[in-house]
């Protein structure tokens, strides 16, 4: 009796696999990092067929995954990073099922990875309570979920993110870190100020050394410091900083608001480590004595800046900043005068008469910002939007949820033309003007490698003609990644001249909706893109225009 | 030279600094030397900071010792300066060194202890966390490492003082299968001791958590406010800075948990969730039993006084004739109003009234606004209790004097011993072997004598204090 129901189940089991065999199909393959081609292990990968369908599965130790049992159709396959900050996507195919075959989708991308090492002293003695972490070179600006990036002036230096305390043996480990791209390793003491009005000795020769910002393995600044590239899930290790020490000096400034001393934040940037904008809420600033005085004792040859804020919830009231030099003796009778928020009235037009008003909202948004904007503002065009600005204050302009068929075609300032250039706001009536150009192109770039086959999830980059500087390719390229005919489509072009190319590894990058492609704007991701272009295809995107090109895919330089 | 060092009695600063200036003209160029070695082990501690002050708090100077932990100031006027020294990892040590003296004084710094090892968990993810044993009713430090990929932990910074080893399985939602309470090494009915006097290194062979029978809790949360979300949070009854779980119930008030570890809980719930007027706690034995259909009323909160006595004085000109109180709840509570409570007293007459305070154990501290003044009262002020105390008086009290006489000893070194509390070793250098220690804050001491010189008799004894603790109450001044 127990041997038959043992055929009887078997029987079963084989015909319900016969049946699922031939009504389903399966999808497999490897994911391996781009730039050393070793397997990336325990990431998700998830299939799905549409948002109720979707399944979830781990990829082994060489890397592979599979869905064994796929309805036939198309499937997005999506690759996720293992963060436990968050998870976000890295790259994603489109798999064709059909039933009763297998599928093959191989990703080479790139996943996180550690830094570990140790921070010792001159002598070499391992130094506990040190801060470390990780900094990186990029353009920066805006870079919202529309990828419309307007980066201002040179690359700028600014910590990842990640950062750890050495314990006791002098050890640190610094997690999340995205692969393949460079991060400089800085070792500094936090720089907290309990006392606004330090009691140091008055003559430096009365003061101790102190510890300098440190890069590894033994430098002052990132331009003399050897960057580290990690892999996908790699731990660096043996990443260790030799702290460097210098004499200490002071600066004593004094802080007002509308002219007169008054208790307010102050926050000291070191821009060796950071030279970006502040951010609205100065994370980490502290506060002056009553008479807006402050003298710092620990500060070392270097160049600094001092911001000096009125801060209420969730607005920048006032703010002044000065920038100021170490070099070998004492800074004093600094002042900063902090200045009293105002706005800036800006229009927006459109670049003809007879466009009737678009119902979509848009956005003109400063950043960093000087309010804190909770709720999206919308406005019509034509219309007018007041921005909350601090007079003499770099800002750079964002436009969140602009429709894809039109672009930012120009940007006045009091009559000046400052497109992809900063905005600095002036005291007086001054007016932004900002011009929406209605006759925007698209182009289609199909991707084919060699043997004429449709080259599926392959980077298209496209770049401005006029744009020269590694600095304008930043502020004005796009990206995306082709599907599974090859094919691209780029929409909300300003009318001109192109050069387009389709790359097999455009560096990292993050992929966003509609196959937009982040590539992070990195010095030698904009360096390679600019050796690269001239490889590729140089086009003309028209008025209203919809340009076609195709593409073989080609190594970036 | 003798007489200036007995001006270190004197509370008139400004009469200290007018003297060290005239001195400064006149005297002779005295020099401070001093080695800086680890307290446990006697070997040389290296680039720690060095910070010379005058008495009356000016810095005169900043230095690090050197490779041998050296340290020298040539060009003091002849008297007595305050020279703290401070290095990560160890006890900042605050000393009162007398210029001129040629001798090279031994100074010794304890080192914070390390407890390392692995552990062995279903879910080995998060911290351990040494957890300082105290006695009751007092808050216990705890300092935590997190548990790496390989399941390996180090906790570093551990300040002297008795510890226990904690896994805890801490849950911030009800997440199904994860377990929550807590697990003490190597065993939580019978847990060892880690005594840390200074530069100990535990090395824990494997921790495991065994996997046993875990509880399940259910019931329904009610209060007049009606039926709602409650917030709810449980902490371990033994330690309770360890809180195991934080949580809503659904919109009715039901909860339902899952996964406890068998041990003693203090369950605390309040609600509305903002402000919470109405609390409850119960008590829980868990031992892999489920319990269910827990009925939890609550009850509003009560309030309480607290009052200056009549007519009083603050004890210091520099003592303002206000301050402020803190309750600070033993209890994790879910709201931040209730775990730490804190108001203004006086200086007008009658009463300070806190409404709707839960039911808790506080831990009182009253400081007056400036200066530097204790408030004197009940140090625990137990809202559990079914007829909590109304009012509680309070008065200002200025910190208080440890002084005396130690034959033979040329340094007399005081340690705050105070459980849950963190201070810098104080110690003094005297030729005449009488020493005085003003400023001491209320609480437990250890006072010690030694040869100032010696360089191997550690200034922490391997227990916690060679000599009787020394209780300071508010405003006392204790003759040794």
């Amino acid at each position: 009796m127990t041997r038959l129901l043992a055929v009887l189940v078997f029987a079963s089991t084989l015909f319900g696999q016969t049946n699922t065999l031939t009504t389903m199909g399966s999808v497999s393959g490897r994911v391996l990092d781009s730039d050393t081609r070793r397997p990336i292990s325990g990431i998700r990968v998830i299939s799905s067929q549409n948002r109720d369908n979707s399944v979830s599965v781990t990829t082994d130790r060489e890397g592979r995954y599979v869905f064994p049992t796929l309805l036939p159709g198309k499937h997005s396959i999506d690759v996720y990073d293992g963060s436990l900050a968050g998870i976000s996507m890295t790259a994603t195919q489109v798999a064709t099922v059909i039933a009763g075959r297998a599928t093959q989708v191989d990703f080479h991308t790139r996943h996180l990875s550690q830094v570990s090492g140790r921070v010792l002293d001159e002598d070499g003695n391992p130094m506990s309570g040190i801060q470390v972490s990780a900094i990186k070179k990029e353009y920066l600006g805006y870079a919202g979920t529309d990828l419309r990036r307007w980066t201002a002036g040179d690359a700028q230096i600014t910590a990842s993110g990640t950062a750890a305390t050495t314990d006791d043996q002098g050890r640190y480990l610094l997690r999340n870190l995205a692969a393949g791209r460079q991060y400089w390793i800085a070792a500094r003491i936090p720089r907290t100020y309990t006392k606004p009005v330090s009691d140091a000795p008055v003559g430096p020769d009365a003061r101790k050394r102190i510890l300098t910002p440190t890069f590894y393995p033994n430098a002052n600044s990132i331009d003399t410091a050897t960057a580290v590239v990690p892999h996908s899930q790699e731990l660096l290790n043996d990443v260790d900083i030799r702290m460097l020490k210098t004499n200490a000096y002071c600066l004593e400034a004094t802080l007002t608001d509308s002219g007169a001393p008054a208790t307010m934040s102050f926050l000291l940037v070191e821009k060796s480590i950071s030279n970006t904008n502040v951010p609205a809420n100065l994370p980490g600033s502290q506060m002056t004595g009553p008479d807006g005085r402050i003298r710092l004792c620990d500060l070392y040859p270097g160049e600094f800046q001092l911001v000096a804020a009125r801060l209420s919830t969730g607005s920048l009231d006032s703010l002044g900043s000065i920038d100021f030099t170490i070099t070998n003796k004492d800074v004093r009778d600094i002042r900063v005068a902090a200045i009293p928020r105002s706005t800036v009235s800006s229009e927006l037009v459109w670049d003809k008469q007879s466009i009737e008003p678009s119902s979509q909202p848009l956005q003109v948004r400063t950043y960093p910002a000087t309010v804190t904007q909770s709720s999206a503002r919308g406005m019509g065009i034509p219309g007018t939007i007041t921005l909350d600005v601090v007079p003499g204050f770099s800002y750079v302009l964002a436009f969140p949820g602009l429709d894809a068929r039109f672009y930012v075609k120009d940007v006045s300032y009091g009559g000046s033309k400052i497109l992809h250039q900063p905005f600095v706001p002036r005291a007086g009536d001054a007016k932004l003007r900002i011009t929406i150009g209605t006759d925007a192109g698209s182009l289609t770039a199909t991707v084919l490698t060699n043997n004429g086959q449709p080259s599926a999830a392959t980077a298209v980059i496209v770049v401005p003609a006029a744009s020269q500087t590694d600095s304008e390719v930043a502020a004005t390229f796009r990206a995306g990644v082709t599907d599974e005919n090859g094919s691209f489509t780029q929409s909300g072009l300003p009318p001109g001249k192109y050069d387009v190319f389709a790359a097999i590894d455009p560096g990292p990058n993050r992929i966003g909706r509609a196959q937009m492609m982040l590539i992070d704007p990195t010095p030698e991701a904009m360096a390679r893109i600019r050796r690269t272009r001239a490889h590729g295809k140089n086009v003309e995107v028209t008025s209203s225009g919809m340009t076609s090109v195709s593409l073989s895919p080609i190594l970036m330089d | 030279m003798r007489v200036f060092a007995s001006m270190t009695s004197i509370k008139n600063a400004q009469l200290a600094i007018l003297l060290l200036t005239l001195w400064a003209g006149t005297a002779r160029a005295e020099s401070i030397q001093g080695t800086v070695l680890e307290d446990h082990s006697g070997a040389p501690v290296p680039a720690a900071s060095v910070t010379v002050k005058t008495i009356a708090g000016e810095t005169l100077k900043e230095m690090e010792t050197d490779r041998s932990g050296n340290f020298a100031v040539a060009d003091l006027p002849a008297g007595v300066y305050e020279i703290s020294i401070t290095k990560a990892n160890y006890s900042t040590l605050n000393a009162r060194m007398t210029a001129g003296s040629a001798v090279t004084r031994v100074l010794r710094l304890i080192k914070y202890g390390v407890i390392s090892g692995r552990i062995t968990l279903p879910q080995a993810r998060g911290t351990v966390v040494a957890i300082e044993k105290v006695a009751e009713y007092q808050l216990p430090r705890s300092f935590s490492g997190m548990i790496n990929a390989a399941g390996e932990f180090r906790i570093f910074g551990i300040p002297p003082g008795h510890y226990v080893l904690a896994a805890p399985f801490l849950s911030a939602n009800t997440i199904p299968g994860v377990a929550r309470g807590m697990a003490l090494y190597p065993s939580s009915a019978k847990p060892r001791e880690f005594e840390i006097a200074g530069g100990e290194q535990y090395e824990v062979a494997d921790f495991v958590v065994q996997p046993v029978g875990r509880s399940t809790i259910s019931g329904k949360i009610s209060s007049p406010a009606g039926p709602q979300i409650y917030t709810l949070t449980i902490v371990h009854s033994d330690y309770p800075s360890i809180r195991v779980q934080l949580t809503l119930t659904a919109s009715d008030g039901t909860f339902k948990l899952d996964n406890f570890y068998p041990g003693t809980y203090e369950l605390y719930a309040s609600g509305p969730v903002q402000p919470p007027s109405f609390f409850a706690h119960i008590h829980l034995e868990l031992n892999s039993q489920d319990v269910e259909n827990l009925d939890i009323r609550l009850q509003p909160g009560r309030a309480v006084e607290f009052v200056l006595p009549p007519n009083g004085k603050p004890p210091l000109p520099a003592c303002s004739p206000d301050g402020s109180i803190t309750l600070q709840s033993l209890g994790f509570w879910p709201l931040v109003r209730d775990q730490k409570i804190t108001a203004h007293i006086g200086p007008q007459p009658g009463p300070t009234r806190i409404e709707n305070v839960g039911p808790t154990p506080f831990v009182v501290s009253v400081q007056s606004t400036t200066g530097n003044c204790t408030g004197v009262t009940d140090r625990l002020l137990d809202m559990t209790d079914k007829v909590p105390p109304a009012r509680m008086i309070t008065g200002f009290e200025p910190p208080g004097v440890i002084y005396g006489a130690a034959p033979g000893a040329s340094v007399i070194v005081l340690r705050d011993v105070t459980p849950g509390r963190q201070s810098p070793v104080r110690a003094e250098f005297t030729n005449s072997s009488e020493f005085h220690f003003d400023a001491v804050p209320p609480g437990q001491y250890c006072v010690t004598t030694r040869v100032a010189d010696d360089a191997i008799l550690r200034w922490t004894p391997e227990s916690r204090c060679g000599n009787p603790i020394v209780e300071l109450a508010p405003g006392e001044s204790k003759g040794l």
